[in-house]
């Protein structure tokens, strides 16, 4: 595969310089907070797929110009200053410049069964967490061959593969999350995160989490928040998790009974504040509620989203997707009073925000 | 190419208006002669009963598969998902393909309203004869229906074998008693199906790793044996057992270990009295059992790593009726029908679920079908409602299923039917025709089935409403058809992938209305034959998502068209070609340009050389190597070429008509 990949990502390299016929970003909106959401809807025929860009106001189409896979498995992710349309069933990875989704630079598959979840550029190379894999895959901007980093020896041993389900840099490492799920899909074991020297492919630090199956990661400086689905429907292996990675411990645990429900998505909004949206299976639903870490004091639930996909915070207001055919709406909230100051419908469920720089 | 197809369609139909008054034939005689067999595939065999279509041994002899076959009629929407017997659906005037109705033999093979029927793994050398009834012809009792006829040989006996590109097998053998009262037939096939195609790799912008990739472990085997018997008159007796055995991948779904094996067993009894007021009896059963298999890869739900499931089907009619051709002639029946789905799936290795559940049916139908004294002109009017029970063990919450104390849920199904026809002329036939159908959910939609369909059980009724238009003439060495259609469906039960698995639930979804233009010309002159036939159509969905509000619904071509010519025999040698053709569709609901997959093209020529008992035909398939796609990145397969041998010896003593 190494040396395929190797004629992609040449080929994926040039393409940096021919972009001159794609469409220029005209007539987007480019002031102020700009979220990016990837919306879904499941047929028969596999689904489809959409990207809205909320802000100034007002909610526009913005997508690749040569469209959107013909499937809903997709992923958003921002690495180095770079907007990443991932594609998890065609094992693809898309990078573009900026926010500008005209401008493609690299366009690569990272293995049809790898099933990329996330992406975090260091230095000349783009990482990738390959939830399929064995292996974190390091993309060389440069063009030259793949690298990459086995992670099989965290993976549960039923199956050699550890699920990583997010990747992040911080503090000139990666950070990766393992899922370490069993051969029948079950958490089993305890989930982890690993902080990773790329350049001695060693890791330094294994935290083990208290809660397994993170769903959702956010960094925030040293702080690394994770929310942890658990063996689903509400069992007592899930919970909120925040790992202080300067001192590589956990910080703060916060339990799903705490919580009131299993926590999918995460989103800081303060060192010491967190949202999260959590499946509350008794309903069923997924609503977003703020934590305050510190007292591990839940407030009162965001009441206009019952199926929130995601959540994002921009640095003022925090972001609700809400992942509901029949209501397909991005919301904008007033992380501290939990208000709602914005409403968006999107084309198609929102299951994903990116916030773009 | 593209650009002459809508001329085509709708030049069509106005030559057959063109050719109204020619000649006074009567309409009867439309029904072709046996000889006029061996060009069904050219000549379509106009059924005398308007707005059915009838595909005969021939046409299905010729064709790759069942889905071909029906991929080539006006009116009919197929989609596959790969090569030989891969699963296969049909979509008649823009319907679900859960309202359209297939029958084998007179035994239903779907649920007791309509569901989903695979037609992938029906080899084509177990059929004698195809069906196609869309909602304007079926009468106050059906739904679109799909009836398919198993392969028999009254007064005949013969056998076939062919051998095609993909490592396709086939062989076949029929043979019929002297008397045309017992006919037995058996069959097997199989294909690698593990065709190449061109593939972008998942990156749309980098072309620099577009490559060839072959699918894997889509190996097919289907297999089976078919008996008539008519031992008396009034007595209609046939049996017939299926196996079909097939792996399953798809790109971006590889899975080398994925397999699904069924096997079927299916009787059917009929009686019917000959007397004024014509009594009769029918009584079917149906046993499956099937097996699924997928142990190197699941999707975290609970049903995808095994599956079996023992299904049992027992239906009963009983019906008198009149039928001397006047006004007054009416039929009532009654029926019952049981249906049962006992399955054990394996997800998680700690969790294995057993979810048992049945349906009971009671329904009453009545129909009065009146016509003048001349029958220049009838009615028809008829209504039927069904009362059901449906009973399971078991609940569902995010996909796990859990045992509970058996729930019984009622409902109600009703069907009403309007049809006016005249011949005002013996050369031309014309109907208008409506019927609003009420339809629960079918037992498989809610108990889901043994493949990759879960269980859903809150599902609502559906409403269906169609109205259709038609003109059929008959002139000298001429046939002619077409049909405009209107349908509206309303809350219609959909399948859908569930979330990012290969498994599938339904749901109730937005509804759409739908329009469209059937037509079929036909025209024979010895030694040639030609036809054409097309559908020009339309649909819009009716979506509280402004979004989605007003888009075509996916995968949904604004029209097809296919012609057929051949010519012959001259000293023993016939050839033919043939073209059909599809219209752009969106491979989404949102309708973007970026959305938009190309039509089809598929194109065939086949020659024959026949001697006495012995015909060795030689055929290619879509010839210009098209890949297209019904799914999601599931391209078909390219060109095939097949070598068949047909042994065919027939004792015309009396023919099974005749008698």
């Amino acid at each position: 595969m190494n040396a395929k990949m190797a004629w992609a990502l040449v080929a994926a390299t040039l393409m940096v310089s021919c972009t001159e016929d794609a469409e220029e970003e005209q007539g987007v909106c480019t002031e102020g907070p700009r979220v990016l959401a990837l919306g879904s809807k499941w047929t028969e025929s596999g689904g489809s797929s959409s990207l809205d860009l909320v802000g100034c106001g007002k909610v526009q189409a913005y997508e690749p110009s040569r469209g959107m896979p013909a499937h809903s498995d997709l992923a958003l992710d921002l690495a180095g200053g770079n907007t990443y349309l991932i594609d998890r069933q065609g094992g693809a990875v898309t990078g573009f410049l900026g926010s500008d989704l005209s401008k493609p630079f690299l366009d690569v598959n990272v293995g049809g069964d790898a099933n990329p979840y996330a992406v975090a550029k260091l230095a000349d190379h783009l990482w990738v967490a390959r939830y399929g894999s064995t292996h974190l895959l390091g993309i060389p901007f440069s063009g030259a061959k793949a690298d990459s980093i086995d992670l099989s020896s965290y993976a549960d041993t039923s199956t050699r593969i550890p699920r990583m389900m997010g990747v992040e840099v911080w503090n000139g490492k990666l950070v990766v999350a393992l899922q370490r799920l069993d051969k029948s899909w079950s958490a089993v074991d305890s989930s982890v995160v690993l902080v990773v020297d790329p350049a001695t492919k060693k890791v330094e630090t294994r935290i083990a989490l208290p809660f397994r199956n993170p769903e959702g990661v956010d960094l925030r400086g040293n702080l690394l928040a994770l929310a942890c689905l658990g063996g689903y429907g509400e069992k007592p292996d899930a919970g909120l998790v925040v790992v202080d990675l300067s001192k590589g411990v956990v910080s703060t645990a916060v339990s799903g009974v705490e919580l009131g429900g299993d926590p999918s998505r995460v989103a800081f909004v303060s060192d010491d504040r967190v949202w999260a949206a959590l499946l509350v299976v008794k309903h069923p639903n997924y609503k977003a509620v703020p934590v305050d870490l510190a007292s591990k004091k839940v407030g009162s639930p965001f009441a206009e989203a019952g199926s929130v996909g995601d959540l994002a915070f921009d640095g003022g207001s925090l972001w609700v997707a809400n992942h509901d055919d029949a209501s397909p709406r991005v919301y904008r909230v007033d992380p501290t009073s939990g208000a709602k100051t914005g409403e968006y419908t999107a084309r198609l469920a929102p299951g994903r925000l990116l916030v773009l720089p | 190419m593209f650009r002459i197809v809508p001329s085509m369609l709708l030049i069509v139909p106005a030559l057959a208006l063109a050719q109204v008054d020619s000649v006074d034939r009567p309409m009867d005689s439309v029904a072709a002669p046996r000889e006029a067999h061996l060009e069904q595939r050219v000549v379509r065999a106009v059924s005398e009963r308007s707005g059915v279509g009838s595909i005969g041994r021939e046409e299905l002899a010729g064709a790759p598969s069942l889905a071909a076959v029906l991929d080539h009629q006006s009116g009919v929407q197929v989609r596959r998902a790969g090569g030989l017997g891969s699963y296969t659906t049909a979509s008649l005037h823009a319907s679900p393909a859960q309202q359209v109705e297939v029958w084998m033999d007179g035994v239903p093979l779907g649920g007791s309203t309509g569901s989903k029927v695979d037609l992938g793994p029906f080899p084509l050398e177990g059929l004698e004869r195809v069906e196609i009834r869309q909602a304007g012809s079926t009468g106050a009792f059906g739904s679109p229906r799909i009836d398919l006829v198993s392969r028999s040989g009254w007064t005949q006996r013969g056998a076939s074998l062919r051998l095609a590109s993909y490592g396709e097998r086939g062989v076949s053998g029929w043979w019929g008693d002297d008397e045309g009262r017992a006919t037995v037939s058996a069959w097997w096939e199989s294909a690698r199906n593990d065709y190449p195609f061109p593939w972008d790799n998942g990156t749309r912008y980098n072309t620099a790793d577009d490559r060839q990739v072959r699918l894997s472990n889509n190996d097919y085997e289907g297999r089976g044996a078919a008996l008539s018997w008519r031992p008396t008159e009034s007595v209609d007796v046939s049996a017939r057992v299926d196996d079909s055995r097939r792996g399953i991948s798809a790109p971006g779904w590889v899975d080398p270990a994925a397999r699904l094996e069924g096997t079927s067993a299916q009787g059917f009894l009929r009686w019917v009295g000959d007397w004024d007021w014509k009594p009769s009896v029918e009584g079917s059963g149906k046993w499956d059992a099937s097996v699924w298999r997928d142990p190197n890869r699941t999707a975290g739900w609970n049903v995808d790593r095994s599956a079996d499931e023992t299904a049992w089907d027992l239906a009963a009619r009983v019906a008198v009726a009149r039928d001397r051709g006047d006004w007054a002639d009416v039929e009532v029946a009654g029926k019952t029908r049981w249906e049962t789905s006992d399955r054990q799936s394996t997800g998680n290795a700690a969790v294995a679920v057993t979810p048992s559940g049945n349906r009971r049916t009671l329904g009453l139908q009545g129909i009065w079908n009146g016509r003048s004294a001349s029958s220049r002109w009838g009615a028809q009017v008829g209504a039927s409602t069904d009362w059901i029970v449906d009973s399971r063990d078991w609940a569902e919450s995010l996909g796990d299923v859990s045992r509970i104390e058996p729930l019984e849920t009622p409902w109600e199904s009703h069907r009403v039917h309007g049809r006016l026809w005249g011949r005002p002329a013996g050369s031309l036939e014309t109907w208008i025709s409506a019927s609003v159908r009420q339809r629960a959910p079918d037992f498989r939609e809610w108990m889901g089935d043994n493949g990759f369909t879960l269980q859903t059980p809150d599902l609502s009724s559906e409403l269906s409403i169609s109205r259709e238009i038609g003109l059929k003439i008959l002139v000298d060495g001429w046939t002619g058809e077409a049909a405009g259609w209107f349908q509206t469906y309303r809350d219609p039960i959909e399948a859908y992938q569930k979330g990012a698995s290969p498994l599938v639930a339904h749901r109730n979804a937005a509804g759409y209305e739908a329009f469209g233009i059937d037509a079929r010309l036909g025209w024979e002159k010895d030694p040639f034959r030609a036809a054409a036939q097309g559908t020009l159509q339309d649909a819009a969905v009716s979506d509280g998502n402004p979004s989605l509000d007003g888009k075509r619904p996916v995968r949904f071509p604004a029209w097809k068209a296919s012609v057929d010519a051949s010519a012959g025999p001259w000293r023993g040698w016939r050839a033919g070609t043939g073209l059909a053709l599809e219209g752009a569709t969106y491979a989404s609901e949102l309708n973007r340009a970026t959305d938009l997959r190309d039509g089809k093209v598929d194109m065939g020529a086949w020659i024959r050389w026949s001697r006495g008992a012995v015909s060795a035909t030689v055929q290619a398939d879509n010839l210009f190597d098209e890949h297209a796609e019904d799914w999601e990145d599931l391209p078909q397969p390219g060109r095939r070429y097949s070598v068949r041998l047909d042994f065919e010896f027939s004792k015309p003593t009396k023919t099974r008509e005749e008698r």
